[in-house]
């Protein structure tokens, strides 16, 4: 297992000093091409936005006509259904012409 | 005659400020710092200059959250780490490195390895380097990290630490375990070899 361990130890030495070229520059039009992503991106960011802030307005409105109109229809929906002639008065009152 | 030195702070305040020509000019400066950190992580399947896109983008990006407190080759590094990491991440096959998979001059370093004691030649180092990376590629991520970084970019434990952002004590165990894994790749595959 010692010999191992010296053979990766060699490999790895001689692998970490391997010349590798690194440029100072980077390739033409790469600082554009970044920026121009960017650009996307954040603007993609931004509809993204727009769209939440869209559907939460709508939301909020749509919470607020339900609450309107079970506030508006509140009495009709608490109000007890009325004895048994006052139910046989109004049945009797609707299918007469 | 010398250019004139580069003032770091003020083209970030530029940048932070929306000037286009001292985001060139950043992109500039830290070029060779993301290629080099993007080259020793690269998964697979990514192209080089696409990475570096991806880290530029989240530099300018995050720029904002730049404090100042750390040097920015620092908060870079970290940046162009974490990118690799993540794309890493997404490559979920491991293959096996067989013995048929090595070229001629990958086979011969293996070779030189068991019939010499000492250092391979310089000549050796591009056919070394080939042979560490396709080893690697058969360990997860944070082993082929932490690998990369300590025994092929020559960074201490103090640097790994910055850039990762682990702890020394998980640094350490990390680096064991991750040499243990390598070093049963390894063996194996001379193993194989010696057949």
């Amino acid at each position: 297992m010692k010999e191992i361990d010296d053979r990766l130890r060699r490999l790895l030495k001689s692998a970490a000093t391997s010349p590798r070229e690194i440029p100072d520059e980077p390739p033409f039009g790469f600082a554009t091409r970044v920026l121009a992503s960017l650009h996307i991106d954040s603007s993609a960011d931004e509809e993204a936005l727009f769209i939440e802030v869209l559907f939460r307005r709508a939301l909020a409105c749509g919470v607020a006509v339900m609450l309107l109109t079970v506030a508006a229809s509140y009495h009709t929906l608490t109000a007890s259904a009325g004895t048994e002639e006052e139910i046989a008065n109004s049945a009797i009152e609707t299918s007469l012409p | 005659m010398d250019e004139p030195s580069f003032d770091m702070e003020a083209c970030i305040a530029l940048v932070r400020q929306g000037d286009q020509l001292a985001s060139h000019d950043l992109v500039r400066q830290l070029y060779p710092l993301v290629l080099k950190l993007v080259r020793a992580h690269l998964p697979r399947r990514t192209s080089e200059e696409d990475l570096c896109q991806m880290v530029f983008i989240k530099i300018f990006a995050n720029i904002g959250q730049y404090s100042g407190n750390v040097p920015i080759g620092h908060w870079v590094s970290r940046i162009a780490v974490n990118t690799c990491f993540n794309q890493l991440k997404a490559e979920k096959i491991r293959p096996e490195l067989r013995w048929a998979d090595l070229s001629e001059d990958e086979a011969g370093v293996l070779q030189a390895l068991n019939e010499t004691s000492g250092d391979l030649h310089p000549a050796e180092s591009m056919a070394s380097r080939e042979v560490v990376g396709m080893l690697l590629a058969e360990l997860n991520v944070q082993d082929r990290l932490v690998i990369n970084l300590l025994y092929l970019d020559g960074c201490s434990m103090q640097e790994v630490r910055q850039i990762t952002g682990w702890n020394i004590a998980l640094v350490k165990v990390r680096a064991f375990r991750a040499r243990q894994r390598l070093k049963s790749a390894f063996n194996k595959l001379m193993m194989e070899g010696r057949l």
